[in-house]
């Protein structure tokens, strides 16, 4: 990439390893190493909201950390507004803001209100500014009626909610925002999604992770797919869903596992890929194909009688992208 | 200097109440001095000893103060970790040393309560004199203690933000400061050696200066003399603060003791 | 009988676990060798500076004695409180094992624990405080912290069920703790206390065995201290009947209220 290109980025990740050393043992420690983040490079644009997907472990939540100043790379480059976060963390601090998903990093014992309003103090937040923004948080995260309420009466909702609220205290230019909407529930993850919109809309970039493929695909501009700390796929959700040209999906749901139809499935060379799922109604199989109309009538033949509970075609959606990616990197 | 102070007094507010909140603090805040005078004399009843109110008032007071700091500051940090705090304080702005400095202060003003309640066991319900001879170098002797208190406590959390076990090791310094401190008996029972480890501890030279000052200063040169090396002392522990932090600022995030996981 | 005791075993290796378990092996030792030995230290030194005297044999037998009490209130109360938390509380009163056999068995390691805690007391008192054990009765030393570990456990066993009322625990157990370095004399004599408190201190356990212990430690075996370990036994034996009855009647309450949460 040329120089001229790049400074429209203001995140640029480049060859970024951490690893974690950790000691076992009681008294003749033994170090034992693990690679989090692998030889990871990405970039991202100013206004962009950029979405960072990847298995538990895959190393999202640690690359946050290390742009955020929290976490010292291994090795590797990082620049974000083009500082350094290691060396000018400084410089770089006010100017941007994270939220690690779920009901912590908040001051349960005292109301929503009061930790704006502390946290606005450590940003060094002027009064009028302060008087002006924090209503103006509470209400675009919806908590105004509830802002002098301890926040240890807050559901998880409202919790997260009031972090969204914290970390736009200082009005930073880029968010890192880590699984946000986990544990939401589908409206509450629903306003999420559309105050992330929003926020990218005033000009902000955001860079967020999450777990759910239709979030993902509904709400970033591009998506970066990390599997055991290394890259496995960067481009919009769109180019992703092209790429793999299965456009298809047959999902059959059975009331009991059938080893022989996998057996026959498997013969099959118009499905490209077979996926078994175990869960407490039924066991799902899922077919990607790029044209049902072949595999149908090789398909129903294989099936025991008795068995079958439904059958459904679909668009592939991100979800199947991402797990082709996932399971298909070597362990 | 005006946001300067806007940051520690929002941390002093937030985490005095934070902490307040929590049923161990409050049985050190409310229920330990009284305990702890009651123990001290019922134990000083049979010999009825000269100054027992003033050994009382002090001896209790201090290892409240001890007992305070070493169950909320150094603690803090680590429960800000638990909380996932840490993380959002630590990369704001602020300086760090400023907010924990506010936590400092605020436990250290909780502190201060339980000495007064001290005084007024032993007053009122013991019946008790408790008497001030010097009263303006009592105040000197006082203002010094708050912050070698205050210098004291901040090495140390700062120290322990490199650990995630900060909090139980917090708990095994209770007793020895009391000991090697001179808190409640004088240091000259100790060993040699451990005497001279007593004299870089500022509690030692805090304790033995309100002492002095309550019952009548013996010799005000050797006071006064107590007095500058008290204040060295501070000084030394803020330098150390201020050049250590840098270190730990690099370390924390090396490490990643920041977050739980 | 070999399954019995194997999970006797299992289930007290578990409680302990859970209280202690997550501490890595330094801090384990910080805690539970480091931190009594100090506490030792400061309140023989205590002693010795206020009463003025080097002779700080029955000080330093009470406040080995009060470690070891630590433990067995805490024990017993502090797994109580955890089960609470973790809600399995109500599967061992429910559990139709002998409810006593089930919590004795879950503070079994806090009784080794809190022996070997009182053998460490004693040999910080031979290496550092001059204390001489050779006219000392060892085995009727040992039966009477036994004794009075058992009357600590009754106490921790009415506190903990205490505890499912009062919603905060650890509170009362620090206050416990406070209350019997107060009133069992291992600080003072139980007699300077005013006298309508003297009657407190011989309602709590470990008063009479810290008296038992520092006559067996003189060498005076008389026929008192069997009195005193006798009763000793019995106050712990109350204890731990009011604790359970309480344990009996909220579970009863709490099967009758659906809305009271005490489990
Ligand atoms: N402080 C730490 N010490 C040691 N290992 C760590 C630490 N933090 C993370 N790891 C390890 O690094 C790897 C990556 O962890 P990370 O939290 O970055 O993953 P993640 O992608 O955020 O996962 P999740 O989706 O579960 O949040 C994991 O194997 C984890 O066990
Ligand atoms: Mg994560």
């Amino acid at each position: 990439m040329d120089q001229e290109k790049q400074s429209e980025y203001i995140i640029e990740v480049q060859n970024l390893v951490r690893d974690y050393v950790s000691h076992k043992g009681v008294f003749r420690k033994k170090k034992h190493t693990v690679r989090a983040v692998n030889n990871l490079s990405f970039f991202v644009k100013k206004g962009e909201i950029f979405g960072l997907l990847g298995a538990n472990g895959a190393g999202k939540t640690t690359t946050i950390k290390i742009l955020t100043t929290l976490l010292a790379p291994t090795s590797g480059s990082v620049s974000i507004l083009g500082l350094d976060p290691m060396t000018q963390a400084k410089a770089l601090r006010p100017r941007i803001s994270f939220v690690f998903g779920g009901e912590r990093s908040l001051y349960w014992r005292i109301t929503g209100r009061e930790n704006l309003n502390y946290f606005s103090d450590l940003y060094h937040i002027s009064n009028e500014i302060k008087k002006r923004r924090i209503p103006e948080l509470l209400e675009l995260v919806g908590l105004k009626d509830h802002a002098d309420e301890r926040v240890e009466t807050y559901s998880k909702g409202m919790k997260q909610r009031l972090q969204i609220a914290r970390c736009l205290v200082n009005d930073p230019e880029i968010i890192f925002l880590d699984e946000p909407t986990i544990g939401l529930d589908p409206i509450g993850a629903r306003d999420l999604r559309n105050i992330v919109k929003m926020l990218a809309k005033q000009g902000k970039t955001v860079l967020i992770t999450t777990h759910y493929m239709y979030e993902a695909d509904e709400i970033c501009g591009r998506v970066a797919i990390v599997n055991k700390g290394k890259l496995v796929a960067l481009d919009t959700p769109a180019n992703l869903k092209a790429q793999t040209e299965h456009t298809s999906v047959i999902e059959l749901h059975l009331n009991e596992k059938d080893d022989a139809l996998l057996k026959g499935l498997n013969q099959i060379k118009e499905i490209d890929q077979i996926r078994a799922n175990h869960t407490d109604q039924y066991e799902s199989v899922s077919l990607q194909c790029k044209e049902p109309r072949t595999v149908f009538p090789q398909l129903f033949p294989l099936i025991g009688t008795g068995h079958l509970l439904s059958v459904r075609t679909r668009e592939a959606t991100l979800e199947d992208v991402y797990i082709h990616y996932v399971s298909q990197s070597p362990h | 200097m005006l946001p300067i102070i806007n940051v520690i007094f929002s941390s002093l507010n937030v985490h005095a109440r934070q902490n307040f909140a929590r049923a161990t603090f409050q049985f050190v805040i409310l229920f330990q001095p009284i305990l702890l005078s009651f123990l001290l004399y019922m134990m000083l009843r049979g010999s009825n000893p000269v100054h027992a109110g003033e050994y009382i008032v002090v001896s209790s007071g201090l290892m409240n103060l001890w007992s305070s700091i070493i169950f909320s500051s150094a603690g803090d940090i680590d429960r800000e970790r638990y909380m996932g705090t840490l993380e959002c304080i630590y990369v704001s702005p602020s300086d760090f040393r400023l907010i924990f400095l506010g936590h400092v202060l605020g436990n250290l003003l909780l502190g201060l309560f339980s000495m007064v309640l001290s005084s007024i066991c032993v007053v009122f319900l013991f019946g008790l004199q408790v008497h001030i001879e010097n009263p303006a170098e009592f105040l000197c002797a006082f203002t010094l203690s708050i912050l070698s208190f205050t210098a004291i406590s901040l090495l140390i959390g700062l120290i322990f933000t490199l650990s995630r076990s900060a909090r139980i090791l917090m708990n095994c310094l209770e007793y020895p400061i009391y000991i090697l401190c001179g808190l409640v008996f004088p240091i000259s029972v100790l060993p040699k050696a451990l005497q001279f480890i007593a004299y870089v501890l500022s509690p030692t030279w805090a304790a033995q200066l309100l002492r002095e000052s309550m019952a009548g200063i013996q010799n005000i040169r050797i006071f006064y003399f107590d007095l500058i090396a008290l204040s060295i002392l501070i000084l030394v522990y803020f330098l150390l603060t201020i050049v250590l932090f840098k270190k730990i600022d690099r370390r924390v995030r090396i490490d990643g003791t920041l977050g739980v996981h | 009988m070999t399954g019995i005791m194997g999970r006797f075993f299992r289930q007290s290796l578990l409680s302990y676990k859970a209280l202690y378990g997550y501490l890595d092996t330094k801090v384990y030792l910080l805690v539970k060798v480091v931190n009594p030995i100090m506490q030792l230290i400061f309140f023989t030194l205590l002693c010795k500076y206020i009463y003025h005297t080097d002779d700080v044999t029955p000080w330093l037998i009470g406040n080995s004695f009060l470690l070891s009490v630590y433990n067995s209130l805490f024990g017993v109360g502090i797994v109580m409180n955890n089960e609470r938390h973790f809600g399995t509380l109500k599967l061992v009163i429910a559990s139709p094992a002998n409810k006593f056999l089930v919590f004795v068995g879950r503070a079994f390691f806090h009784i080794l624990d809190g022996l070997s805690s009182v053998i460490l007391g004693l040999l910080i008192g031979v290496l550092l405080f001059h204390l001489n054990v050779t006219n000392m009765n060892i085995l009727l030393f040992f039966i009477t912290v036994l004794i009075s570990m058992f009357a600590a456990m009754g106490m921790g066993l009415f506190i903990g069920s205490l505890g499912l009322v009062v919603s905060d625990m650890n509170l009362l157990l620090n206050l416990s703790m406070y209350v019997l370095f107060i009133f069992c004399g291992a600080n003072f004599p139980v007699e300077r206390l005013p006298f309508f408190l003297q009657n407190i201190s011989y309602l709590l356990p470990v008063t009479r065995g810290i008296e038992a212990c520092r006559l067996i430690a003189e060498g005076r075996i008389t026929p008192h201290i069997y009195h005193l370990i006798g009763m000793e036994f019995v106050t712990g034996a109350v204890y731990m009947c009011i604790g359970f009855l309480f344990l009996i009647i909220l579970e009863k309450l709490a099967k009758k209220s659906a809305t009271l949460d005490v489990y």
